[in-house]
C-alpha cells in the first residue's frame, strides 16, 4: 500500500487498454466452458524517479519502494566490449578486476568484507556497458555503499591479481569449446560483424588478445572510461534521494571527472550486408544440433520501428506460442525450445532465431525455422487477431518489469543507455496499443532478409552434412569452435 | 479472516541478540482446506498488481515404478496440453495474452505448476489450473502424448547428453542410491522407458496422484484474501477427491564401503564430484551442513576456494552443498582439475580441509559470514510474489505449516561451531562416492583411491 504513494499512474493506459467490468453480486452457478472475463485493469503504476547529481558530476537517479528492507544500486558505466578497441576482452577483464584488491584491502579481505555484509556486490562488463551491482539489506546500506564505492574509485590492479585472472579466464576459454550453445552463439557473431567491428568479438576476448592485455591496458581503459561523467548510477528500495545523497558523497568522493573518448556515445556503424551462407562447425557424435540463423538487426536508440518489432518478435519467436516454437516443438517434436531474438543496442545488434534440435532432424528443422522466417514477410502474414494477442501480453505484462528493485532498475538502465526520457515507460504502452497488421508486416519484410541471412549450425558434422547440402541454402563454410575456417583434409 | 490489511508483507520486528539486530521474517498467510481434500494458503501483497498461482502435487520421480522412470516429469509436459473446457494448446495462450507468465517443473519430490499474472486475471489462471486438476483425460490423445514424449527426449539431450558434465548427476545418483531407492534414477528419465510409457500408464498415473487431497494452492499477490477464497472454492470444491495417497516415510540409505567410478565425457577439464549421505529436509542437522558447505566451498571467502583456485590456481571451480531433499539428503562437493593437475590432488585437498574443519571447527568470522548471508538470502529470496508463493507451498507440502521464512532462518541462527564441527565429523567420513568426469581417453586424470581419510 505505502509503494502505491510513491509512484504515479499512467493515465494513458486507459486509451490503450479496453476496460473490463468484473461480474459483481452473486456467483451464478459455475460453467466451465465460459471462459471467465477478467476484471478491472488495475492501474499501471511507474516509478517517480528523483534525479539528484553528486558533487563529481556522477547523475544518480533514485526510486523509493518501500515493502522490504533492502536497496538495489547499479552503476552503470557507458563503456563494453565495443569499446575494446585493440585488446578484446579489456572491458570484461577491468571489470572483474576491480573486487580482487583496492588500494586499503587485499582480493580476498574485500571478498570477506563483502560476505560479512550478506550483500551481493559484483561488476560486469557488457557490451555497451559495464555495470556494478549491489544489493543489500537496507541496514548494511552505508558498509555496503562504501565497498562499491572503494572497487570503484580505488581498484589497485595488481599484477598478480590480473594473472590470477587471465589463468582462469584462458582456460574458461578452452572450456567454452566443450559448450555447443557458446560456440554457436560465438561463431554467428564473428560471421555477421566480422572480428574488427565493435559487436564481432566476444565479451570475454580471445585467447590471443587475453594472453596479451597487460596491466597498463587495463589501468588505461579505466582512467578513460570509469568517469562519473560517464556514468549513471541508479538506486531502487528502501530509501530516499535525501538520504542517500550524503552517503554516495563519501562513498564516491575522490572519483573525478573526465575527458570520455567519443567513442563511447556514438553507435558503430552497420556492417556491410552479406549474401547468404551456411557456417557449420563439427561437434563429433553430439545428440543436438545447435542452429542460429541471424543478420544485424536494429538500434533501440534510434528506430521508430521499435515498437511494431516487438509485436512482430512475440508472433514470430519471443514467446512459448509464438509460430517458431509451435513449429518445431509443439508441431514437429525437433526440440525443447526454439525461438527468436532481436538485440537492441545503440547500433544494430543481432536478430537470432535459434533452438538446439535432434540430431537426425537438423535439416528438416532448418526448412521449419526458415518458413516461419520467411512467411511472416508476407506469403503468411501476421493477422489481425495475432496482433491484438502478441499486444495484449505485451500490454498486460508490462507491471512485471517493475516487481521488484532489480527489475526496476533494469528498465532505468535501458533508459539510460539509450538517452531514452522518463515518458518512454508511457509512450511504449501507447505506441505497443497502435500496432497494426501491417506496420508489422512492413517491419517484417524491411528487418527480415532471408537472402542476407546468416546459418549457423554446431552439431555431428558426419550425420547432418549432407542433408544441409542437399538444403541449397548458400555456400558452406566449415569453421572451428574460434571461427576460423577449417582447411579440408 | 483476520488478514492485516495494512501493506507490509514483511513484518519487521527488530531483536537484539548479541548486539547485533537481527530482523524477523514474517509472511502472513490465511489458511484453510477444502472438503475435498485440497489445501490452501492466500498471502496478500498489494505492492505490484500481480498474483502468483502455485500448485503443487505431492508426487516427483521418487514415485515413479521401474521401468517407468521420467513418468512424472513426462506428465508434467502433458498438463500443458488442453484439457476439457480449455481446450488444446490454449493454456499457454490464454495467460500469454493475459500478460503472465507460466510453467512447471519436477523433481524427486514433488511437482509443480505456476503462473503470474496480472491481478485482475486470477479468476483465469484458477479456472485453468482447476480444469487440469479435475478435466484433463478426456482431452489426452496418443498424439499428444507422442509429440510430448519426443520434446522430452530433446530436453534430455539439451540439459544432460548434450551438455558438458551433463550425465554426471545421473550416474551421481545411480552410485549413491541402491536400486529400488526412489531417488537411484533420474528425474529426467531414461529414453528407453519414455519409449515405453503408454497413454494408459498416463491416466493411471493421473488418477492416482493428481487429485485434490494430494495437492497444495497458493495463491500470493494483489488479492484480499476473502477474494481469494470466494474463487479458489468456487473452481475447486466440486473437483472430486481421489485415493488416499500413500503416506512417505524417510528412507535414508546408506553405503557399506567407498564408491568409485569414471565418466568419459566431451569436456576439456576433468572435475571431480564427491558425495556423503547425510539428513533429509528440515531435520536437525540440515541447517549445519548448509554451514559446513558455505565454509568449504561456497564464495571467494570459503577454505578451498582460497586454497584451490585462489593460492594454488590448481582448479577452476570448486563447490559444495547439501542437497535436502524429503526422504533423504547428501552433501556433495565438486572440482574441477585446471590443466596440468589431476584429481587425486583435487581429492586430497578436499578431504584434508574436510578434516581439519571437523577438528578445529569454523572461525568466528566464518560463521558469522555463513549467517549473515542466510539471513541476507532470506529477505532477497522474497521479493517476487511467485517465489514467495512456491516457498509457502514448500513449507505445506513438506512440513504442513505455510509460514516457516523465520523458523528455516533460526535454524541457521542457532548454528554453533561445534554443531558444524560434529556434522562434519558425523557425516563426512562416512563411505563416499568418487566420481571422476574426464576428458575421453583419458582415464588416468581420474581421482585414484590414496590413504587419504578425513
Amino acid at each position: 500500500m505505502r509503494t502505491v504513494l510513491i509512484l504515479a499512474v499512467i493515465a494513458a493506459l486507459a486509451i490503450v487498454l479496453v476496460l473490463f467490468t468484473a461480474n459483481v453480486g452473486a456467483a451464478p452457478k459455475l460453467d466451465r466452458n465460459q471462459r471467465p472475463t477478467p476484471g478491472p485493469v488495475p492501474p499501471v503504476v511507474t516509478p517517480r524517479i528523483v534525479r539528484v547529481t553528486l558533487s563529481n558530476g556522477l547523475p544518480v537517479w533514485v526510486v523509493t519502494r518501500r515493502e522490504l528492507p533492502l536497496v538495489d544500486a547499479v552503476l552503470q558505466i557507458r563503456a563494453g566490449a565495443a569499446q575494446d578497441g585493440a585488446h578484446p576482452g579489456i572491458a570484461a577483464v577491468t571489470a572483474s578486476l576491480l573486487d580482487e584488491g583496492t588500494s586499503t584491502r587485499s582480493s580476498l579481505e574485500f571478498a570477506g568484507a563483502v560476505d560479512l555484509l550478506g550483500a551481493n556486490l559484483s561488476a560486469s562488463g557488457g557490451i555497451e556497458q559495464t555495470s556494478v551491482s549491489l544489493l543489500t539489506l537496507s541496514r548494511h546500506l552505508d558498509a555496503a555503499l562504501g565497498l562499491m564505492g572503494e572497487m570503484v574509485v580505488h581498484p589497485a590492479f595488481k599484477a598478480d591479481e590480473l594473472e590470477r585472472e587471465r589463468k582462469a579466464r584462458l582456460q574458461n576459454l578452452k572450456q567454452q569449446k566443450d559448450v555447443a550453445t557458446t560456440i554457436a552463439d560465438k561463431v554467428l557473431n564473428l560471421v555477421l560483424y566480422g572480428e574488427d567491428h565493435p559487436y564481432g568479438h566476444p565479451v570475454g576476448g580471445t585467447t590471443a588478445s587475453i594472453a596479451a592485455i597487460a596491466r597498463d591496458d587495463v589501468a588505461g581503459f579505466y582512467d578513460r572510461y570509469y568517469r562519473p561523467n560517464n556514468a549513471v548510477l541508479i538506486v531502487v528500495g528502501d530509501v530516499t534521494a535525501e538520504v542517500l545523497a550524503p552517503k554516495l558523497e563519501k562513498a564516491f568522493a575522490g572519483w573525478t571527472a573526465g575527458t570520455v573518448a567519443a567513442e563511447a556515445a556514438t553507435a558503430p556503424a552497420r556492417p556491410a550486408a552479406k549474401p547468404a551462407a551456411v557456417y557449420l562447425v563439427d561437434k563429433p557424435n553430439a545428440a543436438q544440433s545447435e542452429i542460429r540463423i541471424g543478420q544485424p538487426g536494429t538500434s533501440r536508440t534510434a528506430d521508430p520501428d521499435y515498437y511494431a518489432l516487438q509485436v512482430l518478435n512475440t508472433t514470430l519467436g519471443g514467446q512459448f506460442t509464438s509460430r517458431i516454437n509451435l513449429n518445431l516443438r509443439e508441431r514437429h517434436g525437433y526440440t525443447y525450445g526454439a525461438r527468436s531474438t532481436w538485440a537492441f543496442r545503440r547500433g544494430d545488434g543481432p536478430f537470432v532465431a535459434s533452438g538446439g534440435v535432434f540430431t537426425a532432424k537438423t535439416d528438416s528443422s532448418l526448412v521449419e525455422f526458415l518458413r516461419e522466417l520467411q512467411d511472416i514477410r508476407g506469403s503468411r502474414p501476421i493477422t489481425e487477431k495475432e496482433t491484438e494477442f502478441a499486444r495484449n501480453g505485451l500490454l498486460r505484462g508490462y507491471p512485471r518489469r517493475f516487481e521488484t528493485p532489480d527489475a526496476t532498475a533494469g528498465v532505468l538502465a535501458e533508459l539510460a543507455l539509450h538517452g531514452l526520457p522518463d515518458g518512454e515507460i508511457a509512450n511504449y504502452l501507447a505506441q505497443i496499443g497502435r500496432v497494426k497488421p501491417e506496420d508489422v508486416t512492413r517491419v517484417a519484410a524491411k528487418y527480415l532478409t532471408p537472402d542476407q541471412f546468416a546459418i549457423v549450425v554446431v552439431g555431428d558434422l558426419a550425420t547432418i552434412r549432407p542433408g544441409i547440402e542437399a538444403l541449397n541454402l548458400g555456400p558452406i563454410t566449415v569453421l572451428d569452435a574460434d571461427g576460423k575456417p577449417v582447411v579440408a583434409q | 479472516m483476520n488478514l492485516p490489511l495494512m501493506g507490509s508483507v514483511l513484518g519487521l520486528m527488530v531483536v537484539t541478540a548479541a548486539g547485533a539486530q537481527a530482523q524477523t521474517l514474517r509472511v502472513p498467510v490465511e489458511t484453510f482446506t477444502l472438503p475435498n481434500g485440497l489445501r490452501v494458503v492466500v498471502h496478500e501483497d498489494h505492492a505490484v498488481p500481480l498474483v502468483a498461482v502455485n500448485l503443487w502435487y505431492h508426487v516427483g520421480s521418487g514415485r515413479e515404478v521401474k521401468g517407468r522412470s521420467g513418468f512424472a516429469h513426462l506428465f508434467e509436459h502433458m498438463l500443458f496440453q488442453g484439457s476439457a473446457h480449455v481446450g488444446d494448446d490454449q493454456h499457454f495462450a490464454i495467460v500469454q495474452e493475459a500478460g503472465g507468465t507460466l510453467n512447471g517443473s519436477t523433481n524427486t519430490d514433488r511437482t509443480n505448476y505456476f503462473e503470474l499474472v496480472p491481478a485482475n486475471f486470477l479468476e483465469t489462471a484458477l479456472w485453468l489450473e482447476s480444469d487440469r486438476m479435475g478435466f484433463l483425460l478426456q482431452s489426452l490423445t496418443q498424439a499428444k502424448l507422442d509429440n510430448q514424449r519426443d520434446v522430452v527426449k530433446n530436453e534430455r539431450r539439451q540439459n544432460y547428453e548434450n551438455r558438458p558434465y551433463g550425465m554426471t548427476s545421473i550416474r551421481l545418483g545411480e552410485l549413491l542410491y541402491p536400486a529400488g531407492h526412489p531417488y537411484h534414477w533420474p528425474t529426467i528419465g531414461y529414453p528407453e522407458d519414455l519409449t515405453a510409457a503408454s497413454l494408459q500408464d498416463v491416466k493411471d498415473f493421473f488418477a492416482h496422484w493428481y487429485n485434490p487431497n494430494n495437492a497444495c494452492l497458493v495463491v500470493a499477490g494483489d488479492v484480499k484474501a476473502a477474494a481469494a477464497k470466494r474463487l479458489v472454492t468456487r473452481y475447486f470444491a466440486d473437483l472430486p477427491a481421489g485415493p488416499k495417497p500413500e503416506p512417505l516415510a524417510p528412507k535414508p540409505a546408506t553405503l557399506e564401503a567407498d564408491r568409485r567410478d569414471v565418466l568419459e565425457d566431451r569436456v576439456t577439464l576433468p572435475q571431480l564430484t564427491l558425495a556423503w549421505h547425510t539428513v533429509p529436509l528440515w531435520a536437525p542437522d540440515d541447517a549445519a551442513l548448509d554451514v559446513a558447505a558455505e565454509v568449504l566451498a561456497q564464495g571467494k571467502t570459503s577454505r578451498l576456494h582460497q586454497r584451490l583456485v585462489y593460492h594454488e590456481q590448481s582448479a577452476q571451480t570448486v563447490s559444495a552443498f547439501q542437497v535436502s531433499r524429503e526422504l533423504a539428503g547428501n552433501f556433495q562437493m565438486s572440482a574441477q582439475a585446471r590443466e596440468g593437475f589431476n584429481l587425486t590432488q583435487m581429492e586430497s585437498a578436499i578431504l584434508e580441509e574436510i578434516a581439519r574443519l571437523g577438528k578445529d571447527g569454523p572461525t568466528d568470522d566464518e560463521l558469522a559470514r555463513a549467517k549473515n548471508g542466510a539471513e541476507a538470502r532470506s529477505v532477497f529470496g522474497i521479493q517476487t510474489v511467485l517465489g514467495k508463493a512456491d516457498r509457502i507451498n514448500s513449507y505445506m507440502s513438506f512440513r504442513g505449516r505455510p509460514d516457516l521464512f523465520n523458523e528455516e532462518l533460526e535454524n541457521v541462527r542457532k548454528v554453533t561451531a561445534a554443531d558444524v564441527q560434529r556434522v562434519v565429523r558425523t557425516y563426512l567420513t562416512r563411505p563416499r562416492v568418487s566420481l571422476s568426469t574426464v576428458p575421453n581417453g583419458k582415464k588416468e586424470l581420474a581421482a585414484a583411491a590414496t590413504g587419504v581419510q578425513p
